[in-house]
């Protein structure tokens, strides 16, 4: 890659933070809840920790590959280490997941916002809208995406602030008593909390543009942290409060953890709550949308970002109506939360593993 | 000129929503609260007010009553009846007549809980009498009956007089395990509501009901009673004792396979009201027998809500739930209810009398 083009686009470790956290916190928190109390039950705090420690130890072999490679993605690295064919199919995989992975958002937004706010508004009129909002935003570039998620990061944290009412009316009896998992189920849970970390992947993408390389693995933990936290918080609150059983009977139990209190002057919270997560799904989306557009623009050579985005839109759009119901939406999100474990976790660690046998090395930034 | 554009097609995109989904206020009706009763041939008696905004109107409020096999059934017959949208989101309370609850409530309860629009605060009771008749309440302080409802269930669960309990209380009751709901019993007199107890179920049906002192028992180990005014009659004279804090211990454990209920209740209270001449001040042993009285009456109250859960098989106070958490290999929630039902119960209750007011 061109040094004036990273040049042009980079930005700060603190940014690469607000990403990584505004990519991973989206969908799962609705549903986050109701999924740890079925896998891992009143111990869901404990998967929710460590399925962080292992995206802790992906982050730490995509750093050391983007360290390897310090002026190339993964779409051009898998190239030089995997040769052009295996190179170009796992571009296509990420190329497709990242596809795929914006559609399923979308559409589990819509599905959220026909649900509680735009019932009888169709939801290809709110798919449309939030695409191309999302399109607008990805074609300014990772600069402007990275400045957006900051900014937005300390006008959605209230989103939050919103909840403590219920922490105060937890039930701590729900949360006990701890350590009753077993180690089968535990692993089980761990992986299902994975899929609610999908998101760290765009670090292969944004490496280099990154100011401060040597920092990008302390930036990355320190948004995995805040995203863990984030997740915690909305678990602990959702189990306390409804406890494992009635939980599991809940769709959207963070949305409805707000209809169940009443606030003095403010009256229904969840209207409130779901007008910021707007934003917090248009991020992630984004960031997904961002991956797919700017990995078909490397893989085609594309002239600008816009196009390869334009390219995309319309089977975006078609993708998002595959599932028929908010049951195969659920399916879909868990398929593609598969692929992107793999994607994220398996490929970096193998690629990492063959570069250093076949001792390939990218380009020094100083060099170039 | 182009972000000028841009702005006004964005602009333009947010209305387009609003085309499907607008909902002007003076188009919805918002019902304050809806009654429902047991009808004929399986169906239900669904009455709801709503306050009429119109000043030019002759009456404040309509009611429209219609009988239909379900909730959605009913509102949807009652929405071509009315002009305007039919909205759950101002409502405050629904009442379910006794002769109902104790067929089951679960089906009424999974319309308003899958109903996004419904607040899950709504407040839920059970009426003594055919839920409909609160319509024929003059009431004197206020013109209109939901409103009157929801500022006395406010006022009352405040005061620790009610077990106000909400549409998301008996969602979570009702499915989790070791636990059963109760709501609040309401008689209708000429001009008022009165609440005279507390409504027992096991899951969604109505088994059983408490009177007021029992209910209060309730409140007391239930850590609902926060604060609030406890009177007693003594020999022949009234005690009237405020309470400024109440800590309430529940502890279930098996003892040779036998379930036992260790309960301690510790309060801490003032004394408002004395109708005897006797001085409290320089006299230790009468301050005692204040404590005593109080502890003995609370003690007999508490024992006789636990024989009435027993013997009604309902665990509204959670201890399942206790045992569960604290002890889980001793808890079977398929015969929690049968274990309950034969526990043995232990109560202690220490009051500790800390002012006397302005009085001696």
């Amino acid at each position: 890659m061109r040094w004036s083009e990273i040049e042009k686009y980079q930005i700060s470790n603190q940014q690469l933070a607000f990403i990584i956290i505004q990519t991973c916190v989206g969908m799962g928190i609705l549903s986050l809840p109701r999924v740890m109390a079925k896998t891992a039950g009143q111990d869901a705090w404990l998967a929710i920790i460590l399925g962080a420690g292992v995206w802790a130890v992906s982050l730490m072999f995509i750093y050391l590959l983007g360290r390897r490679f310090p002026q190339d993605t993964i779409i051009q690295y898998s190239d030089y280490i995997l040769g052009p064919y295996l190179g170009k199919l796992i571009s296509f995989s990420y190329i497709l997941y990242s596809t795929l992975t914006t559609a399923f958002i979308a559409r589990t937004f819509v599905t959220v916002l026909a649900t509680f706010n735009l019932p009888k508004t169709p939801i290809s009129v709110t798919l449309i809208i939030f695409l191309l909002t999302s399109y607008y935003l990805v074609g300014h570039g990772l600069k402007t995406l990275a400045r957006i998620y900051e900014f937005l990061f300390f006008v959605l944290s209230p989103a939050f602030i919103l909840l403590l009412p219920t922490f105060f009316a937890v039930n701590w009896l729900n949360l006990q008593p701890v350590f009753q998992i077993g180690l089968t189920e535990l692993v089980d849970s761990t992986y299902e909390t994975m899929f609610s970390y999908i998101g760290p992947e765009i670090v292969l993408l944004i490496f280099p543009f990154i100011k401060k390389q040597d920092k990008v693995l302390a930036s990355s933990l320190l948004g995995l942290a805040i995203v863990m936290l984030t997740y915690l918080f909305i678990t602990v609150i959702g189990i306390g409060f409804y406890g494992l059983l009635p939980l599991q009977r809940i769709l959207w139990p963070t949305v409805t953890l707000l209809k169940a209190i009443d606030v003095p002057f403010f009256g229904r919270l969840e209207f409130f709550f779901i007008f910021l997560w707007i934003a917090v799904a248009f991020t992630t989306v984004s960031s997904y949308f961002y991956m797919a557009s700017y990995s078909l623009t490397q893989l085609l050579r594309f002239e600008d970002q816009r196009y390869s985005g334009l390219f995309l839109l319309p089977i975006i759009f078609g993708l998002a109506f595959i599932p028929e119901n908010v049951l195969e939406i659920f399916n879909y999100l868990n398929f593609i939360a598969e692929f992107g474990v793999v994607l994220t976790l398996l490929v970096p660690i193998s690629l990492l593993i063959i570069a250093k046998l076949r001792n390939i090395k990218g380009a020094d930034q100083n060099e170039a | 000129m182009k972000h000028k554009l841009l702005i006004i097609y964005l602009l333009a995109l947010l209305l387009s929503t609003g085309c499907w989904d607008i909902n002007e206020i003076d188009r919805t009706k918002f019902p304050t609260y809806i009654t429902i009763d047991q009808a004929e041939k399986d169906n239900f008696l669904f009455s709801a007010q709503f306050p009429i905004v119109a000043e030019e109107a002759p009456e404040e409020t309509h009611i429209i009553s219609n009988i239909a096999p379900s909730l959605a059934t009913g509102f949807k017959e009652i929405q071509t009846r009315t002009i305007g949208w039919i909205s759950f989101g101002m409502l405050s309370t629904i009442i379910f007549s006794q002769e109902l609850a104790e067929a089951g409530l679960q089906e009424h309860i999974d319309a308003l809980w899958r109903n996004p629009i419904a607040p899950g605060s709504l407040v839920l009771a059970i009426s003594s009498e055919r839920a409909e008749n609160i319509k024929n309440i003059e009431i004197a302080s206020r013109h209109e009956i939901g409103e009157y409802l929801q500022f006395l269930f406010e006022t009352t669960a405040r005061n620790s007089l009610l077990p106000k309990k909400t549409l998301n209380d008996f969602f979570t009751s009702f499915y989790i395990k070791g636990r059963d709901p109760h709501l609040p019993l309401l008689d209708y007199g000429t001009n008022e509501v009165d609440i005279i107890g507390t409504a027992v179920f096991q899951r969604d049906q109505l088994v059983g009901t408490l009177e007021k002192k029992e209910t209060r028992a309730l409140m007391l180990l239930q850590h609902m009673y926060s604060k609030g005014e406890l009177s007693l009659e003594v020999e022949d004279y009234m005690v009237n004792y405020y309470v400024q804090e109440a800590a309430t211990k529940l502890t279930p454990y098996y003892e040779d396979e036998q379930l036992n209920i260790k309960v301690d209740l510790e309060l801490d209270v003032d004394l408002t009201e004395f109708t005897t001449y006797e001085r409290i001040i320089d006299n230790p042993q009468l301050l005692e027998k204040v404590e005593e009285n109080l502890a003995a009456a609370l003690k007999k109250e508490s024992h006789i809500l636990f024989n009435k859960l027993q013997d009604y098989q309902s665990d509204i106070l959670g201890i399942g739930q206790i045992l569960k958490s604290e002890h889980p290999e001793d808890f079977d929630a398929a015969t929690w209810h049968q274990d309950f039902a034969l526990a043995s119960v232990n109560v202690s209750v220490e009051v500790n009398l800390r002012r006397l007011g302005i009085s001696s």
